[in-house]
């Protein structure tokens, strides 16, 4: 036994210069060596996803059943519950978009709490796939309440809102809220809409709650500097969602990103915060003569408009403005987040000069589908230009019968 | 890769000869189950036809045949035959008696690398040839295979395998049985894989039952001594083995050079680099031949389930 270990401290202190092959070995060995959730199992979680995709290979194989047979045969069922659960934390951590197949076979009843949670868990960390998302949302029929909770996580993880109503279902439970709890603080982005309902909706959890949203807008504001555009401009549209002013000069930093994306989506959470940097930015680029950067306000304003109406008042006053692109990128957003409001000044910018600002405030007539418009649409079947006079007539379809 | 291509050349040739009453495809087929159901046809055919070279054609010459007595604990089985010659006289005898008028189910067949095990179904009847009385028949069995030059042979045969645990007799056990299984034990403890690898026949199957007694859940752990010391290799070197073992029975064939045993035992792994314990109780199943002079492990089946 001694002579055993004397050898095994070799083989260790021998790893530095070892391939990364050998050293995964020694670290799952380790990982068999400790009682799982343990220090030392922990560690050796650690040491792998450290590692990173080197070691993916490898710890895909540990999923699998039949990898324990032959040379890799391990007699202990507990054993292997220790590998399994260890490699699948390490693969949730080192995201190989390869490894959800092989997770995803192993969050089924065949499998111990513990793997499935694993499993599930890992699923949510590597993010959105197909297979994945069809394979959780059998877990949330699941009879075990935990094994539906991860599901239910990993959903939010991979932006899809199937799994919420569970999520809410378990802030009545104290062990399942607190599993919510931690899913949704790893969930950063994707998990701000629902916890924002959740904030208001009341209930004990709700110190709880606001310090979970605490940590991921502190978060989301270390993500605006991320190297990844999607994190950024995500990470934008999710503080905008929080409504605190906090990281208003963050989102301000972002308005000269070099991803127009990124760019419009700061401007939209300023301009969700009823900040005027992001409202004017985005009104600049209603009126720029680029069309991306056009269809980009457009899209972002109604987003804007739909989910705060902040920026109202100055979408009608657009309708006014002296560019013809602006006025016609306002009647356009007003349509499309359909502000009933806006219908008189939309039936006064039918009568605009410029054909184009005509055509879109009846689109966004058509769009708002208010009867006030009908006599006036009616009126511009027979306009002069035949475009105005086609969507005249598509607008008054939506209306329906008088 | 030359004989990749000849064992899916002969498996495309064995098909395209079958007689239309012959194997049929199954889902999940290889060219593998597809040789091993050719063996397994082959062996009823001689039956249907009286023709034991036919019937010979799929055993190996150390062959050993079990009668199961309709019973899925071992600890009932006993050893009919134990080489393939015994098992001539056998079927010669049979065919000259009787005709058989059966067909043959093949429920499973599992493979791992040169090894592999299936279950059959014979149903159908035996006519007496004399008076021309029938019996019939509806018979499991279960077989062990081993491919050599890209041929699969049987090498071990349950007959009348039980498909439920009933009651054992009370059985002794053999002196040099029980010493053999024991030093085997003591081998682990003293973690020398050349040590353990000795108590092994060459081509030994090793399985893992996954605590049931039933075929179809069991899978091979271990195709031959090579595989087994290459897993020795790795395993040892980080986990220290206890093995507390019983022997609850054991069995010898007609000549003395065939048996079967069954033990209980708790096995425990220590590991080295850690303070991990994993501990558990089980039956294993085993069989053993002195062909080559000293008695030799040829089938271990760890964790089979049963019942005290």
């Amino acid at each position: 036994m001694i002579a055993k270990r004397l050898t095994c401290l070799l083989l260790f202190s021998l790893s530095a210069c070892s391939t990364t092959e050998e050293q995964v070995i020694d670290l799952l060995e380790q990982m068999a060596a400790h009682p799982i959730y343990s220090p030392g199992w922990q560690q050796a979680v650690d040491n792998l996803a450290t590692i990173g995709r080197p070691a993916a290979r490898q710890l895909i194989a540990r999923l699998n059943p039949g990898l324990y047979l032959g040379e890799d045969y391990r007699e202990f069922r507990d054993e292997q519950e220790q590998l399994r659960t260890g490699c699948a934390l390490a693969l949730g951590r080192i995201k190989p978009r390869g490894a959800t197949a092989a997770l995803k076979d192993r969050i089924t009843a065949a499998y111990t709490d513990d793997e499935r949670t694993a499993c599930l868990w890992a699923i949510g960390q590597i993010g959105y796939s197909q297979v994945g998302i069809d394979a959780l949302k059998v877990q949330l029929k699941d009879h075990n309440p935990v094994i539906r909770i991860h599901a239910a996580i990993a959903i939010v993880k991979m932006d899809d809102n199937v799994g919420d109503d569970e999520i809410e279902d378990a802030f009545s439970d104290a062990q399942l809220a607190k599993i919510a709890l931690q899913g949704l603080e790893e969930s950063s982005y994707f998990g701000v809409p629902l916890l924002m309902r959740l904030s208001t909706d009341g209930g004990p959890q709700q110190q709880a709650l606001r310090q979970i949203i605490d940590k991921v807008k502190d978060q989301l504001v270390a993500q605006l500097t991320a190297e990844e555009p999607v994190h950024r401009q995500r990470a934008a549209t999710a503080l905008g969602q929080m409504g605190d002013l906090g990281p208003t000069q963050a989102l301000v930093n972002l308005l000269t990103d070099p991803s127009n994306q990124v760019r419009f989506s700061a401007a939209a959470a300023l301009a969700t915060l009823d900040q005027a940097q992001g409202i004017d930015f985005l009104f600049q680029a209603l009126r720029n003569t680029d069309s991306i950067l056009r269809a980009n306000a457009v899209k972002f304003l109604a987003e804007v408009q739909s989910q705060s109406g902040s920026v109202e008042s100055q979408l009608i006053s657009a309708l006014s403005a002296e560019a013809p692109l602006a006025r016609a990128g306002a009647a356009q957003v007003l349509g499309q987040a359909r502000v009933q409001t806006a219908v008189l000044s939309l039936i006064e910018a039918t009568t605009d000069k410029t054909a184009e600002v005509r055509v879109n405030a009846i689109i966004a007539l058509g769009q708002i589908g208010t009867g006030q418009s009908r006599s006036r649409l009616e009126s511009l079947r027979t306009d002069d230009d035949a475009t105005v006079a086609y969507y005249a007539e598509w607008a008054l379809g939506q209306l329906g019968p008088s | 890769m030359a004989a990749m291509k000849k064992t899916i050349c002969l498996s495309l040739f064995c098909l395209s000869v079958s007689p239309p009453v012959g194997p049929q495809a199954h889902a999940g087929e290889t060219p593998e189950t597809i040789l091993i159901r050719q063996a397994l046809s082959n062996d009823v055919s001689g039956y249907r036809r009286a023709n034991s070279e036919l019937t010979l054609k799929t055993y190996d010459e150390r062959f050993v045949a079990y009668k199961g007595h309709a019973n899925g604990d071992p600890r009932a089985w006993t050893i009919l035959h134990e080489n393939r010659d015994a098992l001539a006289k056998q079927i010669n005898a049979d065919l000259e008696a009787h005709r058989y008028e059966i067909t043959r189910t093949i429920p499973l067949i599992s493979v791992r690398t040169t090894h592999a095990f299936a279950t059959t179904i014979d149903s159908g009847q035996v006519i007496d040839r004399a008076s021309g009385a029938t019996t019939p028949v509806h018979i499991q069995r279960l077989w062990t295979f081993l491919k050599t030059e890209d041929q699969w042979i049987a090498t071990a045969m349950v007959s009348d395998l039980g498909d439920a645990l009933l009651p054992v007799a009370d059985s002794g056990t053999h002196d040099d049985i029980s010493d053999l299984l024991q030093r085997e034990s003591q081998a682990w403890e003293g973690g020398n894989a050349s040590d353990i690898l000795g108590f092994f026949d060459e081509h030994f199957t090793g399985y893992d039952g996954r605590t049931t007694f039933k075929p179809g859940t069991w899978t091979i752990a271990f195709s031959g001594i090579e595989e087994m010391g290459k897993w020795l290799e790795k395993r040892l070197p980080y986990a220290q083995y206890n093995l507390d073992r019983k022997i609850l029975h054991s069995a010898l064939g007609p000549s003395g050079n065939e048996a079967l045993a069954v033990t209980h035992e708790t096995v425990a792994i220590q590991h080295i680099v850690g303070p991990a314990k994993h501990q558990k109780e089980r039956y294993v199943l085993w069989t053993m031949s002195r062909r080559s002079g000293s008695w030799k492990i040829t089938n271990m089946l760890y964790d089979i389930g049963l019942i005290d």
